[in-house]
């Protein structure tokens, strides 16, 4: 059953097939709210008021207008903005970040090779965490099951030049940090 | 040859040009080395951040999974739509009760008329056809009411000399 069908039957009112939805698509959600907002508890949060905020106004969605994708990650994005200005002063949890990480298949890797990849990932992560949100948003939708430019324009609001720039800008600030 | 490509190595790097665009570029690229260079670096971060970043987004975890029923409360028209089935249950409860209740002053009225009054036992049609009638016409104001009083006895009008009836002329005066 795609989207299209699930959503006409979550109008309905029918349970089951909210309950569908909200599984093929909290795994989404979740990571690409914890790509912004860096917390796994967050980013919990987000992804419950982002399903909260979808499934109560699931008449607005137009599927003219976008996928329901680009649409659940724009909610995502903004409820993910809304958590990181209530929060003063972001912390960056590596511990957090470091378990969650070797649950990826790393485990195969040799010692050595994977201590290189962790402290790669660590600088990365780091570097990520001094951009501003909205730089840091445009990347971490860029490697996010792979968007297009146009998607993530659609996704942030933004024509595809200040995507392009906020690309070009954040490339540059990783640079200086990463050498 | 033409100047530096400059920012649209960048461009070129994150695979931001059109085809047009990046043509261009390609013909540039053949003959500067200093581009080719500079691309090569902006290559190497860009192929750094894609090995890294999608590594960085976490497995799912259980409480997310599993956490539909949370969202569920949440969202009042899924109450709405679930909620006849819930009812369902304590509505058949109550008109249950009620059933049973009714019968059961039914057989303990039928039982005080028969034992009070050594008549056969009245039929529930005929109770609640003809309630205060009956209760009315079996009343005794000598009978002690302590023992047996039935609910519809309470609310008995009292017995009362009957009124004389008023006299009607029927004749009409003659008139002379």
């Amino acid at each position: 059953m795609d989207d299209s069908d699930l959503i006409r039957r979550c109008l309905t009112g029918d349970s089951h097939a909210c309950a569908d939805l909200y599984q093929r698509w909290c795994g989404s959600v979740y990571r690409l709210s914890y790509g912004i907002v860096r917390q796994e508890q967050d980013a919990e949060e987000v992804t419950q008021d982002v399903f909260v905020y979808a499934l109560s106004r699931l008449a607005n969605y137009d599927a003219s207008k976008s996928a329901f994708r680009t649409w659940l990650y724009t909610i995502t994005i903004s409820r993910s903005r809304n958590k990181l200005r209530r929060k003063w002063l972001p912390t960056v949890e590596m511990d957090e970040w470091s378990e969650s990480d070797a649950e990826c298949g790393d485990e195969a890797r040799p010692p050595e090779e994977l201590s290189m990849l962790q402290a790669e990932r660590e600088q990365v992560w780091v570097a990520l965490g001094k951009l501003s949100p909205k730089l840091r948003e445009a990347i971490v939708l860029r490697y996010f099951e792979n968007l297009t430019y146009p998607e993530i324009g659609q996704i942030l609001n933004c024509p595809m030049r200040t995507i392009q720039s906020r690309v070009r800008l954040a490339h540059r600030k990783l640079r200086r940090l990463l050498e | 040859m033409n100047k530096h490509l400059g920012n649209k190595l960048i461009d070129y790097a994150w695979d931001m040009l059109t085809p047009e665009e990046r043509a261009e570029a390609d013909v540039h690229l053949r003959d500067c080395a200093a581009c080719r260079l500079e691309l090569a670096q902006h290559q190497s971060l860009v192929n750094k951040l894609a090995s890294t970043v999608p590594a960085m987004m976490p497995v799912m975890p259980p409480r997310v999974r599993e956490g539909w029923p949370a969202i569920a409360a949440r969202l009042p028209q899924l109450r709405k739509a679930t909620a006849p089935t819930r009812h369902s249950s304590p509505g058949f409860i109550a008109v249950g009760l009620a059933m049973s209740t009714a019968a059961v002053l039914i057989v303990a009225v039928t039982v005080q008329a028969w034992l009070g009054l050594g008549r056969p036992p009245l039929t529930a049609t005929a109770l609640y056809a003809s309630a205060t009638p009956i209760a009315s016409a079996t009343y005794t104001p000598e009978r002690p009411t302590a023992i047996a009083t039935p609910v519809s006895w309470m609310y008995a009008p009292p017995l009362e000399a009957p009124r004389p009836l008023p006299v009607i002329a029927t004749a009409k005066p003659e008139v002379h």
